[in-house]
């Protein structure tokens, strides 16, 4: 059975139908089209399918869709134009992307580092992407480009 | 139980009315929180409920009323683990819910749900076991507030009724039972928790202690685990050994020998995915040890 909800996406009002048991992630991906949004691990550890509830990074693979109803949610499309190159212009330079597949997800628990401590150390990073994982960097040149973007790189 | 297509989910605007719709579906309702560990529950088909029931979710620090630290269960947990006043008046809790999941899994969870999933495992629990923190519940029937010892009943299970939601916890701002206030004793406390990395890992053991010294020796002691039972407990024959207990005694091989042998007889693990019998009682005994490290006279 499927019942209405209707929530900001990407800063545009959606209305869509879901039931009870999807995930966020599936609505987002299957429904609207935002293939930006990757599924990992499916089980909430890996980061891939982080998205931002209203400004708060979530693992859109362990929420019901319906928790969205009424808030809003951005995934990494959705982002400033500026401040997306931005970050990812960091990544390019420090060498923090192989695969891609994280990438997304890496991009906005950086964005809300950033937001909320433009000056982290080497443990607030490791902290903010304690819940990202990479398979291919091995966080180092994740970290260095956090490092550069805390001291205005990537511009 | 019913198809999971069959499932319907409501969005009540305020607690009341959430209350009102659990009341309706009772057993065949579930809450959803954050929603983090229901989605994996009920995602997959026999355990469907009838009914999922959207809980609001805040980010309110927590107050200070009538001598008691107050903490909606609504508020994110990411939110808990910087708040001063819980930093100040129990930073064991605080560092506690800073090493549930990760920081996304902290931002959708509240503390209201890490506690109505009845994990043994809830990093939670233990520094509100050993803090003598009590639940507050509400119904349409009223509030009633359970102490946290007793809330949990085993695995996934707990004295919470099908019509009740987890509205607030609270804990004293005083030593507890002996009610020396805070700036009379000294405190030392602890947590530690034990799994593969640091982050998003369930517990394979955890540890809380406090501590309550006056002139140099113990005049309140209370120890809580997690992972070591059906439920995370306090460790009653434990604490009253170290009642009374100077500062110089955990110096003595003998008497931190004494403790141990009392905290594994305590302790009720089984093996699973997280670790044997031998190694969870191992953590949890190397955690006794370094307590009383701390608890030792130290040398300059």
């Amino acid at each position: 059975m499927k019942q209405d909800i209707s929530f900001v996406l990407n800063g545009k009002q959606v209305a869509v139908a879901t039931t009870a048991s999807r995930r966020l992630l599936d609505l987002l991906r299957e429904e609207l089209g935002c293939t930006e949004v990757k599924e990992g691990c499916g089980e909430g550890e890996c980061g891939a399918c982080t998205v931002l509830f209203d400004g708060r990074p979530v693992t859109s693979c362990v929420l019901f869709a319906f928790q969205a109803d009424g808030h809003s949610i951005t995934t990494v499309a959705g982002l400033d134009t500026a401040e997306k190159k931005r970050i990812q212009q960091a990544m390019i330079d420090a060498g923090a992307v192989q695969c891609g597949f994280c990438t997304p997800g890496f991009v906005l628990s950086i964005k809300v580092l950033l937001e909320e401590n433009d000056k982290p150390d080497r443990d607030e990073i490791m902290d903010a992407i304690s819940g990202n994982l990479c398979r291919c960097t091995g966080y180092e040149r994740i970290a260095v480009a956090v490092e550069c973007l805390a001291k205005g790189g990537g511009a | 139980m019913v198809r999971s297509e069959a499932m319907k989910f409501f969005l009540p605007a305020t607690l009341e009315e959430a209350l009102e719709q659990k009341a309706k579906f009772g057993e065949r309702g579930r809450f959803v929180a954050g929603g983090t560990d229901l989605v994996l529950q009920v995602g997959n088909g026999p355990h469907a409920p009838e009914a999922l029931i959207r809980l609001p979710v805040e980010e309110v620090e927590p107050v200070i009323s009538e001598g008691r630290l107050r903490i909606s269960a609504f508020t994110r947990l990411r939110v808990l683990e910087k708040t001063p006043l819980l930093l100040e008046h129990a930073p064991i809790l605080a560092e506690a819910i800073a090493q549930i999941g990760s920081p996304q899994i902290r931002w959708a969870g509240t503390l209201g749900g890490n506690l109505g999933n009845a994990s043994p495992a809830a990093d939670s629990v233990p520094p509100l076991l050993v803090h003598n923190a009590r639940i507050e519940v509400a119904s349409m029937r009223g509030k009633r507030a359970i102490a946290v010892a007793d809330f949990f009943t085993g695995p996934g299970k707990s004295v919470l009724d099908p019509d009740e939601a987890i509205v607030a916890v609270d804990l004293p701002l005083t030593n507890g039972a002996t009610d020396v206030p805070l700036d009379e004793g000294n405190v030392c406390s602890l947590f530690r928790k034990f799994g593969p990395r640091g982050a998003n890992v369930i517990s394979s053991a955890s540890f809380a202690a406090r501590i309550v010294l006056v002139e140099g020796t113990v005049t309140e002691a209370r120890l809580a685990a997690g992972s070591v039972a059906p439920r995370p407990i306090r460790l009653p024959e434990t604490e009253a050994a170290l009642q009374g207990l100077a500062r110089q005694d955990f110096a003595s091989p003998e008497i931190v020998r004494e403790l141990s042998a009392k905290l594994t007889a305590e302790v009720n693990p089984i093996s699973d995915v997280r670790g044997s019998v031998w190694y969870k009682t191992q953590v949890v005994d190397r955690c006794l040890h370094y307590l009383a490290d701390q608890l030792r006279p130290q040398q300059d």
